[in-house]
Formats: C-alpha cells, sequence, structure tokens
C-alpha cells in the first residue's frame, strides 16, 4: 500500500456512522455514503488493499455537493479536494471491519495515485432514494430540467499564470461567441426544416424571430475554477398558437451538439461534410465564432453533457489550411467604396450655387483638395417630434466618417456621441438628439439641466412648435 | 430433484441460505458479457468474490457488515449488454480500475441449464452457477475493457 504522510491518531474521530448507500460498488462497496449521529454526511472512497486491510479515505461533504456528484455537475476528485475540511481520514478495515492505522492527512499530502481524475463524475442513474431527497429540497424543477439537457463548457486556461482561471474578458467573448453561432445555427435548421411548409417568407422570418428569444441560451450552471458553463434552450415554452414545432425546439440543441460541437475541425473529411450540408454563409455564421473559439490563444475548450457521456476535447488549434475548407478567404467587394472627407478650393462665379457644380465645371474649377479625418458640421436649425429650435449661432459638431463607412456625430458640449449608416441619417439623428435634450432638460432646475440650458442659450434664437416634420435648410 | 447451485456451501457456510439466491431468480436463455482476466482459463476468472479473496488471500471489500452478508458475493457478476459492461467499468476512477484488476470483457450464451439468473438491474445481473458447469469454458474474450 502507498505510504501515507499524516498524523496518526487512536480513533476515527466520527461516531455514529452507519451506511446509508453506495454509490459505487461491485462485488463489494467502492464509493459508500456515510451519515455520523448527527446526520452529517460523509463519503468512504476504496484506495488501496493488501493481504491484511482495505484503505479507505473518510471525509465530510455536504448534502448539496452529494446531490451534484450524482447529477454529474461536480467530480469525484471536486468532493474530495474541496476546501471545507481540515483534514481527510484514511482508515486501514481488516477482515472484521475494524479500524487500524487511522491517519488524518492533509489534502495537500494525499498520495497522487489516491486523487481521482479531474473527469471523476459518476454517470450511473441517479439512486431513487436521493431523486427523492433532491425533490424533497425544492430544487428549481425548471432548472433542473434545462440543467439534464444543457451542453457544459469548460475553459482552462493554457498558461498557469493565473491557476486554472480564465480572464472575463475571455469568458464574456465565449459566451457571446458560443451564443450567436449557436442562434445563427438554429436559424439555419428552421429554414432548412420549414421552408417547404411555410412558403410565406415573411411569415417564416417572423416565427424564425420569434424563436431566437425563445431560444436564447441561458446560463445554468457556473462554476469559477476553470471557467466552466452549462447552456441550455428552453422546451417548454414555444410560440401560443403552434406546437407543431415542439419536437424540433426539443431537439435543436442536440442538433447543434452534433453537428456544430461533436466534429474533429482538423478533419478535411469532415470538414468537407460541413460543406456539403451548409452554405458558405451559413457556415460564417455559425462556425466561424467556433474557430475562433477553438483557435483562442488564452484559454482550450472541453464540452460535455451534464452525465459526461458526452464529451468531446478540442486540443490544439485549427490550421489555416483546414480554417480555409470550412471558411474561405473572403475576396474583397470590389463595390465596397471606402468613403472620406476631403476640403476642396474652387474657383466659381461670384453667387453661384456650389450645391450644382458637377462633373467637368468642378474638375475645371478645382484648385486643391485636402483630406481631413473629420469636419466641424454646422446647424442653423434643429426640427424634430414637431419641434424647431432655430439657432442665432451654428450648432457644430464633429461630424466623421470610420474605416467602415459609418458616419459619426460628436458634441462634447452637448454630450452627445452617435453613430450612423449615412450622412443624412446622422444629421437627423443628432436633431433628435439635440431636441430631446431641449425638452428634457428646459423645465428642470437641477444642476446638470441648467448647465445644458446654458449651453443652449448660447446658440438658441427661438423654440417653436410645428405639426409637419417638414426639413429645414441647414 | 432441486438443481444443486455450484457455490451452495459458500451460502450455507455465510449463513445467507435464507435469502439467497434472491427471490425471483430464474432460469434464463441470454447473452451475458463479464469483466474477465485475459486469458480465458485464468485461475482467476469467473470466480464469485469471496472464492476470489480466498484464493488471493485478499480480505473481503466492505464498510460496513452488511456488505459481508450479501448474496451477490457468492453470485458471478454479468452485464446483459457490451454497452452496459463498459460504461459500469468507465464510471470508475483509475485507482479502481487498477485495484479490481480486470482487463477484458468476455462473451458467452448462459442457457437454462448453466443456473439461475438474477432480475437484470441497470444492465446488471447476477449468476448462480449449477453443480458441475464451468460458464468461463462456454466464454470467449472479445475486447479489451479500456
Amino acid at each position: 500500500m502507498e505510504n501515507l504522510k499524516g498524523h496518526i491518531i487512536s480513533y476515527l474521530p466520527i461516531s455514529g456512522l452507519r451506511k446509508v448507500s453506495d454509490f459505487l460498488e461491485h462485488e463489494g462497496p467502492i464509493l459508500s455514503h456515510f451519515v455520523d449521529k448527527s446526520n452529517r454526511n460523509y463519503l468512504y472512497y476504496w484506495v488501496d488493499f493488501d493481504g491484511d486491510y482495505n484503505r479507505w479515505l473518510i471525509w465530510k461533504v455536504s448534502f448539496k455537493k452529494l446531490i451534484e456528484y450524482l447529477k454529474g455537475h461536480v467530480s469525484l476528485k471536486e468532493l474530495m479536494c474541496e476546501p471545507n475540511k481540515d483534514f481527510i481520514f484514511s482508515a486501514d478495515l481488516d477482515r472484521k471491519l475494524e479500524f487500524n492505522n487511522v491517519i488524518a492527512i492533509d489534502i495537500e499530502d494525499l498520495p497522487l495515485a489516491y486523487i481521482p481524475e479531474e473527469d471523476s463524475f459518476y454517470t450511473l442513474p441517479i439512486p431513487n432514494l436521493y431523486l427523492q431527497l433532491s425533490e424533497d429540497r425544492h430544487e428549481n424543477s425548471y432548472l433542473e430540467l434545462l440543467k439534464e439537457k444543457a451542453l457544459y463548457f469548460t475553459l482552462e486556461p493554457n498558461l498557469p499564470t493565473f491557476s486554472t482561471t480564465v480572464s472575463a474578458i475571455s469568458a464574456s467573448g465565449f459566451l457571446k461567441k458560443i451564443s450567436n453561432s449557436f442562434l445563427n445555427f438554429m436559424e439555419e435548421d428552421f429554414f432548412k426544416t420549414y421552408r417547404e411548409t411555410i412558403t410565406d417568407f415573411s411569415r417564416l422570418k417572423k416565427i424564425i424571430s420569434q424563436f431566437k428569444e425563445i431560444l436564447e441560451p441561458r446560463v445554468v450552471y457556473l462554476q469559477y475554477s476553470s471557467f466552466k458553463v452549462g447552456l441550455s434552450t428552453d422546451s417548454i415554452k414555444t410560440l401560443d398558437q403552434v406546437s407543431s414545432y415542439k419536437e424540433w425546439q426539443k431537439s435543436i440543441l442536440d442538433k447543434y451538439r452534433n453537428e456544430v460541437i461533436d466534429v474533429n475541425y482538423n478533419s478535411e473529411e469532415e470538414l468537407r461534410n460541413i460543406n456539403k450540408n451548409y452554405s458558405e454563409e451559413a457556415r460564417r455564421k455559425i462556425f466561424s465564432p467556433i474557430i475562433e473559439i477553438l483557435n483562442d490563444k488564452d484559454y482550450h475548450l472541453t464540452v460535455t453533457d451534464q452525465k459526461h457521456r458526452f464529451k468531446r476535447s478540442f486540443v490544439g488549434k485549427i490550421s489555416k489550411e483546414k480554417q480555409d475548407i470550412l471558411l474561405p478567404p473572403k475576396i474583397e467587394e470590389e463595390t465596397f467604396e471606402k468613403k472620406k472627407l476631403y476640403s476642396i478650393v474652387i474657383e466659381a462665379t461670384e453667387g453661384e450655387d456650389f450645391t450644382k457644380i458637377k462633373g467637368k465645371a468642378l474638375q475645371t474649377g478645382l484648385l486643391f483638395s485636402q483630406e481631413l479625418e473629420k469636419v466641424e458640421y454646422p446647424l442653423n436649425y434643429a426640427i424634430s417630434l414637431g419641434h424647431r429650435l432655430k439657432f442665432k449661432n451654428q450648432i457644430k459638431f464633429w461630424y466623421y466618417i470610420d474605416s467602415q463607412n459609418l458616419y459619426h456625430a460628436e458634441s462634447e458640449e452637448f454630450g452627445i456621441f452617435i453613430v450612423a449608416y449615412s450622412k443624412e441619417q446622422i444629421i437627423k439623428m443628432f436633431q433628435d438628439e439635440l431636441i430631446h435634450l431641449y425638452l428634457s432638460n428646459n423645465t428642470k432646475r437641477d444642476k446638470d439641466s441648467l448647465r445644458l440650458m446654458e449651453n443652449f442659450n448660447k446658440y438658441l434664437e427661438s423654440h417653436s412648435v410645428n405639426s409637419d416634420d417638414e426639413d429645414f435648410p441647414f | 430433484m432441486a438443481k444443486k447451485l455450484k457455490y451452495q456451501s459458500l451460502i450455507e457456510e455465510n449463513q445467507l441460505q435464507n435469502n439467497c439466491p434472491y427471490d425471483g431468480c430464474k432460469e434464463a436463455r441470454l447473452k451475458a458479457y463479464r469483466w474477465s482476466y485475459n486469458p480465458i482459463n485464468s485461475a482467476h476468472n469467473f470466480l464469485p468474490k469471496n472464492i476470489y479473496d480466498k484464493l488471493m488471500n485478499t480480505p473481503p471489500r466492505g464498510n460496513s457488515q452488511d456488505d459481508f452478508i450479501k448474496c451477490s458475493c457468492c453470485a458471478l457478476s454479468m452485464f446483459d449488454s457490451l454497452e452496459k459492461a463498459r460504461e459500469k467499468f468507465s464510471g470508475f476512477t483509475s485507482r479502481v480500475k487498477l485495484m479490481l484488476g480486470y482487463t477484458h470483457i468476455a462473451e458467452g450464451e448462459i442457457v437454462e441449464a448453466d443456473g439461475i439468473i438474477s432480475d437484470i438491474k441497470n444492465g446488471h445481473l447476477d449468476v448462480f452457477e449449477y453443480e458441475g458447469i464451468e460458464l468461463k469454458l462456454k466464454f470467449q474474450i472479445i475486447t479489451p475493457l479500456n
């Protein structure tokens, strides 16, 4: 037997122990649940034997943890190494079940051979007795149902710099990516399944949108030492009027597991199979987040079901060559025209309307131009929600276009920072914001409102209410 | 005359005759699987736990007195499918697998003349051989356990 380092004691300092059940057994007990006279729970775990003794490790455990173990949520190793106790006891039981060589061992002094593996999860059906007891303790049955169906994602850091923890940014990034991948998969699968039966495209889109809300992955389990999260989807709530989607809804998470998670992303054959079943656009939506997760430099991923009957560990990164099979490199779209701002100086006839100078006239009149990062855009009026603000002095805001052709309007003075897809939209939005700020602050007397109204008063000539929302010239 | 069990004396030695074999045990015909050692004719194969412990001179494994009056220790543990046989073993830690010592799965057909079997629970059953039966001769090693 293994040599033990610990404090030799003459007897096991727990009285009135009686066995409740064997969790693991084969031709004799292997892991047994005991309670003491005060109904505190203990585990006996068989770890060694010789010609005279069987050696058992004995330690205290909470009932909640026992149930979590039986439900496959925590491993035997976690139960054993949980820092809720000073010692684990070792006892050598002889043929008459008398205790010999009782030793109190610090957890860190346990022989490595006695420590169960990380994946030492309980995989058998939960004994009825414990099912009943856990129900008696008012477990949330809805949550339990989701937990049973959930996929459990464990992120373990690639470097031990911060022990087994992963950064909050990594964890949140992971959740966002996996949720997006799942929701896109759900959309694709619903579309494929029902496109023949729901021929009204707008109705199909509407149902998909409703399901996106219902099936948004729910967090049903969290563990922080190695980030582990259980994600599940609701299979109970469904669209009111239609129950024919129920079976589809029930199976969607399993389908996602089979088609997206249980994949060897380094196998060319499996990737080509995916290509057969999904368009490039669908692959980008569903599989691209997965590739990003698997290639994250900070962590590696293991996915299991609740009982660990399903397990896939992703070790190593996905090569560029394999990625390109699944997600061919995008050819830059030629139609993408990058918008920029220019200041131009032109020669023109006095009184000429500059907005009408076009083509050749512009070319011949152009003296020089200069690219600008941003410009101050002036407003003489703001109009929105049936209100008009006329300014005696122009209100100016910073106006620029970013690398994605998104338009930005920013004003430190009024605390407005907005983004839009077009020039017209951004100017309209800026006016909306100004009017909204004016209307919501002009009757208030708090410090911030008064300061804001002081700013308005520097510019404002008049405020009027208008019945229609026509545009004013700037 | 009622057929005699191969390990009837073991049952009596452990004073289990009042409830061993269990109620409900019956003759049956089925394909069964047992954790084994390789080769199949190893002296350690197909022995009830009590006999095995005596052969190996190891103390019977138990942590309460009830463990020593278990009828199952006088029977052969088997499974009704290869999947169940694998599944149960895979639920043990490496340490336990090592101590149990089994390395392979043997498959064979049990017929009515071989003995009686208990109710099947979660794929597991106990087989009580009749006197004169040597089940291991009917079984073959089919696959490693891991």
